[in-house]
């Protein structure tokens, strides 16, 4: 399928990109079904961000039924988690943004 | 039987069937087969409750003769005391018991009834009679005077009903224990008495007679206790969000609308992945619950159960059901398409947190402290004296490289904005001679500032790509000339088959068969439409109509003008080509030969004009878009000229950079500012020139260690409509784009037109 061979390159370009430290894709219930981190990392991320994007998700929801969570950033002191929430799966990529842009 | 004691058999008492069942209901009569016209089957009239149909059926019809009124029935519908006529059976009966009988679960509402029989069935007299007395209800005995006045005008109808004997039902039979003297059997009931009689004395003495006792053991009670495990229990707990229920309704509201042929259509629709998910869904949904239950037999681990599933080789892992279901569900999910649009998405994030500043000069957010942040090269003349201030402090930064390894060993030969959305880039890729990448074809590649990494969409195009032009009608399509002479057009809306060309001049006759160096959409106007204009290195100039499929008209034969001995062909090379502002019929084609000439569009013997003064091939001609008679072209011979349309001389200008000694590829008027030009060269420079002065008034070049490995000649070049940008191509396939600082809108449209006539009017 060309679908899995367009993923597949993109994710790994994402993978190669400046900052990235992981990529990291989950299902809803936190277990992880692709990851570029160590194993403790991946177990740990797709554990907490996943209540996390649901509970975003609750959020935006009740306050508009027919709204919906598409994207979520969580910016810290030393990177930033970018979450991109889907049906089935959560997509999680953590990157250091100032190697970057300064 | 009748019970004993009572003389008579009152008919009454068992045709009363339940005092419920017979109802009010003086005296209504009808003739039963009278063309009774009801609709009902039992041949009432159709009684309407709230328009609602509720005739009641009833519980026995037959067709005996008509009621009368002055049966022994009063209102209630019990006998009449003391009625003479009495009760008569049915088959001996003149006049059967007149009784509305109505079901017990008829409403019991107060009911007004119209009646829909028109036809008077039974005899006037009667009719008048007994008017107002009337009544067709269904009623439970309340209301009898209101419903009354009501039903006054409404018509008569007159009711048959028979009545007989019912079945007696006994409920209680006791039997007493005494008789008379004289009933029959008297005497054999005697002698058994006294026979019995006779037993019971000789019971005392008989010896046949004898009694014994005995005792049975009973033995200790034990006390067994087994004990079972409860049932076990499972508490479930929910949380009823808003969207939650929400989502319910939705889906409940889905079930009911959905029509079954289109939810099995639509089933047979869908992708693989969603039925392979949904069936893996619930496999995985029956093996968790079946394992997870805590009676499960089966010897299986939490962590097995739970799913985690990591790329395990082992064999152990694959004996069990539950990884290798997962394991189909993890690769369901990795080739679903939602999962590329996330990463696309994911992309674009991570691309905009590195690239965020650079996106903020793009659309000219004013931040204060941009200036600093990217390098920069600085105005070579400073402040020019005597300009107005716009140009001055001027100076290019460059913000973002748009490459990808798609494009190795191709060069960016040309680049289009769009027209529709201005940030996509459209840039295609070939090569100007002839390489070895022209066997594998051309690209096209759709860039956005979003993704500076990676294209939005690519096409691949059977050879190398060597011009293309967006057009403004239709702003999804995009034509393309091409290196072996194809002219195809593109819809770039297409998801899938993209790569296909809606048109193409494949097979056509007449098409070019050399080199498409330019093509352009032109509007014709309102009749004709928008059509295509092209020039190949065949000398031709076509025009291309979209009407039906792809049809061309030849505009122009370019013939060679001058010195015709010892040349190959008549025919000059065209190279370049260009429309001035809002004319459609007459336009410019520049020539290998150097000659640029004017032609129109519907004379194609001659030329209007010609403007000589290029010793090298015109790569380039492009027309000011402020003022229709100011052209600039840029050829091999290093320089850049200026010319005014009315002067066939000599050019008014021209514009050649100390120091540059290789070829002009490309220039571009800038759209904000009507004096202010770009151009690129063969030695990787960027050149933005004022038409005022010699000198460029900036100048990039590559830096020097690039230039160690060798100059990249730039290829193309774009001023962008809606953002201070300047996109370059190069030979090498990168596309640059360059934010230019301090070059704002030097004023409006008329404004600039003024400017550039004065400049042109001062020179001739």
């Amino acid at each position: 399928m060309s679908s899995i061979t367009d993923v597949e390159s993109t994710l790994s370009r994402i993978s190669s990109h400046k900052g990235v430290k992981g990529v990291l894709i989950c299902n809803h219930s936190g277990s992880a079904i692709r990851s570029s981190l160590p194993p403790d990392e991946t177990e740990q991320y797709s554990a907490l961000i996943s209540q996390l994007a649901s509970k975003a998700s609750s959020v935006t929801r009740t306050l508009d039924a027919e709204d919906d969570l598409t994207f979520l950033r969580i910016r810290s002191k030393k990177h930033e988690i970018m979450v991109a929430p889907d049906k089935e799966f959560l997509l999680i990529v953590v990157q250091d943004p100032e190697m970057g842009g300064e | 039987m009748p019970p004993a004691g009572m003389q008579k058999r009152p008919v009454a008492v068992n045709t009363a069937v339940t005092p419920t069942a017979v109802k009010a209901g003086p005296k209504s009569t009808k003739r039963p087969g009278a063309g009774a016209g009801g609709e009902t089957p039992a041949g009432l009239p159709p009684i309407l409750l709230d328009s609602v149909d509720r005739t009641p059926q009833p519980l026995y019809v037959s067709s005996y003769g008509s009621l009368t009124n002055d049966t022994g029935v009063d209102a209630v519908g019990g006998l009449k005391v003391g009625s003479d006529e009495g009760i008569k059976y049915p088959a001996a009966a003149k006049s059967p018991i007149a009784v509305t009988i109505t079901t017990p679960t008829a409403p019991k509402r107060k009911v007004e009834m119209y009646v829909k029989e028109e036809k008077k069935v039974k005899a006037e007299e009667e009719v008048e009679e007994e008017g107002k007395k009337h009544k067709h209800k269904g009623h439970h005995g309340h209301g009898h005077s209101a419903v009354e006045e009501e039903v006054e005008e409404k018509q008569e109808e007159e009711f048959v009903i028979t009545l007989t004997e019912t079945k007696t039902e006994f409920l209680v039979n006791i039997r007493g224990t005494v008789m008379s003297n004289d009933a029959p059997n008297y005497q054999t009931i005697q002698k058994r008495n006294a026979a019995y009689e006779r037993v019971l004395e000789g019971r005392d003495h008989a010896d046949n007679l004898s009694e014994r006792h005995t005792q049975t053991l009973s033995f200790a009670h034990k006390t067994k206790v087994v004990q079972s495990e409860p049932p076990s229990a499972k508490s479930m707990s929910c949380q009823a969000t808003d969207w939650d229920i929400y989502d319910s309704y939705k889906g409940e509201e889905k079930e009911k609308g959905d029509d079954i042929a289109v939810q099995t259509a639509s089933a047979q629709t869908s992708k693989g992945d969603g039925k392979e998910e949904s069936s893996v869904d619930t496999l995985v949904n029956n093996f968790t619950s079946a394992l997870s239950a805590p009676d499960c037999l089966l010897d299986v681990s939490e962590a097995v159960v739970s799913g985690a599933s990591f790329a395990s080789k082992d064999s152990a892992d694959y004996a069990n059901s539950e990884t290798i279901i997962s394991k189909a569900k993890n690769g369901a999910i990795m080739g679903s398409p939602s999962l590329l649009k996330s990463l696309e998405l994911m992309e674009r994030a991570v691309q905009q947190n590195l690239n965020h500043k650079s996106h903020l000069m793009y659309r000219n957010y004013p931040e204060g402290s941009n200036a600093e942040v990217v390098p920069q090269v600085k105005d070579e003349a400073g402040s020019a004296p005597g300009n107005d201030g716009s140009m001055a402090n001027s100076s290019m930064s460059k913000l973002f490289s748009f490459s990808c390894k798609l494009s190795d060993g191709r060069s960016a030969t040309t680049m289009s904005w769009n027209k529709g959305n201005k940030d996509v880039l459209a840039v295609g890729y070939g090569s100007f001679h002839l390489s070895a990448s022209e066997a594998s074809g051309g690209l096209i590649m759709f860039w956005s500032i979003r993704n500076p990494a990676h294209p939005e969409k690519v096409i691949k195009t059977p050879s190398g790509v060597t011009s293309i032009d967006f057009s403004s009608a239709h702003p999804n399509m995009i034509s393309v000339g091409m290196y072996n002479g194809t002219v195809a057009v593109y819809d770039v809306r297409r998801d899938v088959d993209f790569d296909v060309p809606v048109l193409e001049s494949g097979s056509m006759e007449q098409k070019h068969m050399d080199p498409v160096w330019e093509c352009k959409w032109v509007d014709k106007g309102p009749e004709r439409g928008e059509s295509l204009v092209t020039i190949a290195t065949d000398g031709r100039v076509l025009e291309w109509n979209m009407k039906k499929g792809l049809s061309l008209t030849p505009l122009m034969v370019l013939k060679r003008i001058g010195n015709s001995d010892g040349v190959i062909s008549r025919q000059a090379s065209g190279l370049c080509l260009d429309f001035p502002l809002d004319d459609s019929s007459t336009y410019l084609a520049g020539t290998e030969d150097g000659h640029i000439h004017r032609c129109s569009c519907s004379y194609n013997e001659q030329y209007l004009d010609t403007f000589s003064g290029h010793s090298g091939p015109v790569y380039k001609v492009r027309c000011s878009p402020y003022h229709p008679d100011a052209f600039l072209s840029c050829s091999a011979d290093w320089t850049v000229k200026l010319w005014h349309s009315k002067d066939t001389s000599d050019c008014l200008r021209e514009f050649h950079t100390v120091g540059l000694s290789d070829v002009v590829n490309d220039i571009a008027w800038s759209p904000n500012s009507s004096t202010v030009f770009a151009s690129v060269t063969g030695d990787g420079r960027v050149e933005v020139w004022d038409l005022n002065s010699m000198d460029p008034k900036m100048s990039y070049k590559p830096p020097a260690n690039e230039a160690i490995l060798g100059v990249t000649p730039l290829t193309t070049v774009l001023f962008s409509e809606n953002a201070p940008v300047l996109a370059t191509g190069d030979a090498k396939g990168k596309v640059d784009i360059f934010r230019l600082v301090g070059m704002e809108s030097g004023g409006e449209q008329s404004e600039q037109r003024k400017k550039l006539e004065g400049f042109l009017g001062s020179e001739e």
